[in-house]
């Protein structure tokens, strides 16, 4: 069910984008830079031994952190100089997206779906000036293990997203970690939990381990959870829920 | 564009890009570049030649602008 103020919202996000904006050229050019980092790193790791390939869980443990933490204290916190993220996700993905109509509607929509390919870039980069340190301190196999680790985890991020925000859930609702983080997202998106609970958009590893979930269960439970909602804790907030909005304008963040 | 309820409440105000797809723009293009002369040095063996570069390059500012255009 849709709010008068979503369908606004959406009405007026949608006439804003630009005509040259295309959804799927949006995703080809982010898979496509992931692919091909994924692609050379792969291509110049040799004979790896195990303490090298020790760094993929590492670096998923890592990147599953680093998510929850951008999450919460950046795309959901006004922070100086980084505002124009603050605005992008918490006033204008959260408008567009409740918990009552969380899906898109047409390829256009992945304007506000997946990130900037931009944003791909910074995470390479980062990922690369980390992997230069490990390079010089250790082992050039375990650079390019952490920078292909990072780009897949960038790309299965985007994808797990875009899961979240598809309303043909036939088959996704029986694949583990998908339909678990299904559900994650969608409750993450009631406007009364938004600032402080389910952050992650991977696996809720994070969101176990800081307490953020909106699960009581433990961590196999959390991660395998599916559509189970009999976990959910019944301490959450009730107030100020998107469907109590009943304004039919736009309203001012 | 405008991306938040306030930027939007004045309706129909000229479209204004954002300096984010500006700035992303040359991000992008000089991050494709980058990538394209790694993956065509990694599939040639070795430098890749003038003509495979100035097509990177080509394809890198082609994503800019794009990335700009469409206000991304």
């Amino acid at each position: 069910m849709m709010t008068p103020r979503q369908e606004a919202f959406r009405t007026a996000y949608r006439a804003q984008i630009a005509s040259l904006y295309d959804g799927v050229l949006h995703v080809i050019l982010i898979y496509l830079i992931g692919g091909a980092a994924l692609w050379y790193c792969i291509q110049n790791i040799h004979a790896p031994n195990a303490l090298e390939l020790a760094v993929i869980p590492v670096v998923v443990v890592f990147a599953n952190v680093f998510e929850w933490f951008l999450h919460a204290q950046v795309m959901h916190r006004p922070r100086k100089g980084f505002m124009g993220i603050y605005k992008r996700h918490t006033l204008a993905h959260h408008q567009f997206f409740t918990e009552h109509e969380p899906f898109h509607d047409t390829t256009k929509d992945y304007r506000i779906v997946f990130f900037p390919p931009y944003a791909e870039i910074a995470f390479l980069v980062m990922a690369a000036g980390m992997g230069s340190v490990v390079s010089l301190i250790w082992s050039a196999n375990a650079a390019m293990i952490l920078v292909a680790t990072a780009a897949g985890m960038y790309m299965n991020y985007e994808f797990f997203h875009w899961c979240c925000h598809v309303r043909d859930d036939r088959i996704l609702k029986h694949i583990p970690f998908v339909n678990t983080i299904r559900r994650h997202h969608i409750a993450h998106h009631d406007t009364s939990i938004m600032m402080n609970k389910n952050m992650n958009l991977t696996y809720p590893f994070a969101d176990w381990l800081f307490g953020t979930s909106d699960l009581n269960r433990g961590l196999l439970g959390t991660l395998f959870n599916g559509y189970d909602t009999r976990y959910v804790r019944k301490d959450l907030p009730k107030v100020r829920s998107s469907a109590d909005v009943t304004s039919g304008t736009v309203a001012a963040e | 564009m405008p991306i938040t309820a306030r930027d939007m409440k004045d309706g129909a105000k000229p479209v204004q890009r954002n300096i984010a797809s500006l700035v992303g723009g040359f991000v992008i293009a000089f991050g494709c570049f980058i990538l394209w002369i790694l993956v065509a040095s990694q599939i040639v063996g070795g430098m890749p030649s003038a003509g495979i570069i100035a097509l990177g390059a080509a394809a890198a500012v082609a994503v800019g602008v794009w990335i700009r255009l469409a206000d991304l």
